[in-house]
């Protein structure tokens, strides 16, 4: 793992202290359950994840990060969640941890004060894992939804499709976005009552498609927030992404530099050679461009106006998402078939910057969307 | 860009692959999904039948007696029309070598045999050591009255579990001046006691490649290649092969098919962004058959391919990785689902899009990774001459 971190902003003691803490107590649980062989024995597993870390996680506090203390949450910055984010990107982590985050704060952001009594106390301790469904097949990220609510004699009837949900495959509880007639509404969903496809990401993530075939809910069912909130959401699930990304390309510097000074060929090792320096510096250059950038887009998320706010978001995800392809594919580059086998872990930093790059808004999407708030 | 007694031919090898081969078999290389040995080898014999299976071998071996460019378009051809590949090791790499260079016992038998698809051969160059570095392998070779005995260790070792022979590059003097001066090249049946192979996993699951441990495997002395220690110069003719069809131009048309494709499905062709990324890839691949074209007017004036064949691995091999990187792009999410068991039964080629896009990447690394490749072409361009 990495030893520098986003830079946190300017803080009180405090919470330099609590950070400071966090820190630990995140290394020392990703050193204890996330080494790539421990990662294989998990991802080969029938739960295809680390149920001992989620517990691990659930122990330390790391699933109540910012949420409501009322709810036995800990009330801690987004700059910090996005730190241990970057932490888990670099392990590789196969549990859906920022997408059950982000789920759990817009539950909190969205949520009547029943529904979060009900939910946000059994989700701080880890029994119950929530995740947003939102992207569609068809739709892509950025197209309206098709999803569709009506009102029903018990509530309403949900119908339609979601497409390759991150996490969707554990979740035991769906936000799930639909269209009403006043528009997009935030409906709280069961896993028990979905029809779900799971299967596995090229990463070895989980994921799932939902079906939702006319769907009987309560009219209780419903967030109290709506479209602002899922937009909020949004760029914060692409913020926290670029976070995970940051710590897989940390990673993939370091399995780069490190392969690259002790294998030899024509009497020296690789680093020696200018062609490849200049290619590791180019991949650093990217890392440091990409971290600072994430970080300021957790900022715009935590503090700014919506447009503020998707204009730092999308700048990050485009320069986070050059950075991404380009060092994951050096890093398969310059280790050679090493690059490309199961059992080492350049082909998975690979793998997983590559579905980073496809997730929340593809490069067309962010730069239009950049475009239209500044030009 | 070709006459039209050329284009009459294309259309002829064209006819005969959509006759001759399972449309099955076509779905599934037009799809990427790995084609059987069995289905490769009924290929093979087919293209054995029509007296095909080596166009670029002289008539008197059993090839076509065809001319260069002919060659050129019958194997842009088939993989346009999604034909299996039958594997270069055998037919492109040690047959070539073995008629310049084997003996005439050599010659009588294992020609016919790779013609044939009887014996199906791998390559043992690589080593743990030794990949960009091939000189210094360490795979040892020692004469033991009638024969060598070998030790070591060879990696990366593709197709080496489909196959029955090797061709391998072994250290017989380890004392040479020059270590490219104590290498000889043998070929070893796999059967022989003390060979074991090893799958090598890749990301995505398959095995295509293997580690091969020699323990004392005793191979006769007639099958060394030519003479000893000549293995180096042997390997350099082998790699040379096949350098006309080196940009790929056929299989990078298949693949801008699949995209154009794909992308339509997707809703895609009518965003100007992915439009543009279409066209420029388009584009890229016009320059590239534009230039491979150039080539070939002189192989027809007899000019053997010099350093533009480098280049067009380089840029064949880019396109070949930008093409499949756009395959993924134009599913977005919905290509994150991986394996057979993960497919969406309505879409099941979205699963299939990562593995392309992972495959590619190997094309800058084999054959002379593309860093070596521009090493090739700045010392042919003579830069730091002057030094």
């Amino acid at each position: 793992m990495s030893t520098t971190q986003m830079d946190p902003a300017p803080a009180q003691s405090d919470d330099a202290d609590i950070r400071a803490l966090l820190r630990n107590s995140l290394d020392t649980v990703l050193a204890r359950h996330y080494s790539f062989e421990q990662r294989r024995d998990a991802r080969e597993s029938e739960a295809r994840e680390s149920q001992a870390a989620w517990a691990a996680y659930a122990e330390l506090g790391l699933l109540a990060l910012t949420l409501p203390e009322g709810h036995g949450g800990l009330p801690v910055s987004l700059a910090d969640l996005a730190m241990v984010v970057e932490a888990m990107g670099g392990a590789m982590v196969l549990e859906p941890y920022a997408p059950a985050m982000v789920a759990a704060r817009l539950l909190s952001a969205a949520g009547s004060e029943d529904q979060q009594t009900a939910w946000l106390p059994a989700i701080c301790r880890g029994e119950v894992r929530v995740i947003l469904a939102h992207e569609e097949a068809n739709g892509g990220y950025a197209k309206p939804i098709a999803a569709s609510a009506t009102p029903d004699p018990h509530g309403w009837r949900l119908s339609g499709r979601k497409s390759a949900v991150a996490g969707g495959d554990t979740a035991d509880l769906f936000i799930v976005s639909a269209n009403t007639a006043n528009g997009v509404a935030l409906f709280l969903v069961p896993a028990a009552d979905l029809a779900i496809r799971p299967a596995r990401s090229f990463d070895w993530t989980g994921t799932a498609d939902l079906m939702l075939d006319d769907v009987i809910i309560p009219t209780s069912a419903r967030l109290t927030g709506g479209e602002a909130a899922l937009a909020a959401a949004l760029d914060e699930a692409a913020a926290l992404a670029c976070a995970d990304a940051v710590g897989a390309i940390r990673a993939a510097n370091a399995l780069t530099r490190a392969h690259t000074s002790t294998r030899r060929q024509f009497g020296r090792s690789l680093d020696a050679f200018q062609v490849l320096q200049h290619r590791l510096v180019d991949m650093t250059i990217a890392q440091e461009l990409a971290a600072p950038i994430t970080a300021a887009a957790i900022a715009a998320c935590a503090a700014a106006t919506p447009a503020e706010r998707a204009r730092a978001v999308s700048a990050a995800k485009v320069k986070v998402g050059e950075a991404a392809r380009y060092v994951g594919e050096q890093c398969v580059q310059l280790h050679g078939g090493m690059g490309l086998v199961q059992e080492y872990p350049a082909a998975h930093l690979f793998a997983r910057l590559s579905l980073f790059e496809l997730s929340h808004g593809d490069r067309d999407y962010h730069l239009e969307r950049y475009a239209e708030l500044v030009l | 860009m070709y006459t039209a007694r050329e284009q009459a031919f294309a259309e002829e090898v064209r006819a005969f692959v959509r006759s001759e081969c399972s449309e099955d078999v076509r779905r599934k290389v037009f799809e990427a999904v790995a084609v059987t040995a069995q289905e490769r080898l009924a290929w093979h014999k087919a293209l054995h039948a029509r007296g095909w299976a080596a166009p670029h071998w002289p008539a008197e071996h059993g090839g076509t007696g065809w001319s260069p460019v002919e060659t050129y378009i019958f194997s842009e051809t088939l993989a346009e029309e999604g034909a299996p590949d039958l594997g270069s090791f055998g037919l492109k790499m040690l047959g070539p070598t073995l008629m310049q260079y084997g003996t005439p016992e050599q010659k009588a038998y294992y020609l016919p045999r790779i013609l044939s698809g009887e014996d199906i051969w791998c390559q043992g160059f690589s080593e743990p050591g030794a990949g960009s570095d091939l000189a210094s392998l360490k795979t040892r070779a020692v004469l033991d009255r009638d024969h060598w005995v070998v030790n070591g260790q060879k990696m990366w070792t593709t197709m080496a579990h489909e196959s029955n022979m090797m061709f391998a590059l072994v250290r017989t003097d380890p004392d040479a001046p020059k270590p490219q001066m104590g290498i000889s090249m043998l070929l070893i049946d796999l059967k022989t006691p003390g060979i074991d192979i090893r799958p090598i996993i890749l990301l995505n699951g398959e095995r295509t490649t293997n580690e091969v441990f020699f323990d004392n495997v005793r191979v006769p002395a007639e099958n060394l290649v030519g003479e000893p220690h000549k293995g180096w110069t042997y390997s350099r003719v082998v790699l040379g092969n096949e350098r006309l069809s080196i940009a790929r131009i056929g299989l990078n048309r298949r693949q801008l098919a699949r995209l154009k494709r794909i992308a339509a499905e997707q809703g895609l062709t009518t965003s100007p962004h992915f439009r543009a990324r279409i066209a420029e890839a388009s584009i890229e691949l016009d320059a590239l058959e534009a230039m491979a074209t150039a080539m070939l007017d002189r192989a027809r004036a007899g000019v053997a391919p010099g350093i533009e064949a480098n280049m067009l691995k380089i840029k064949g091999s880019e396109l070949q990785q930008r093409l499949t990187r756009l395959l993924v792009e134009a599913a977005g999410r919905s290509a994150a689902p991986f394996g057979s068991g993960s497919a969406d039964p309505d879409r099941p080629w979205l699963a299939r899009l990562f593995k392309s896009h992972f495959d590619t990447r190997v094309v800058s690394i084999y054959g002379g990774s593309n860093e070596i490749q521009r090493n090739i072409i700045a010392k042919s361009l003579g830069l730091g001459a002057s030094r």
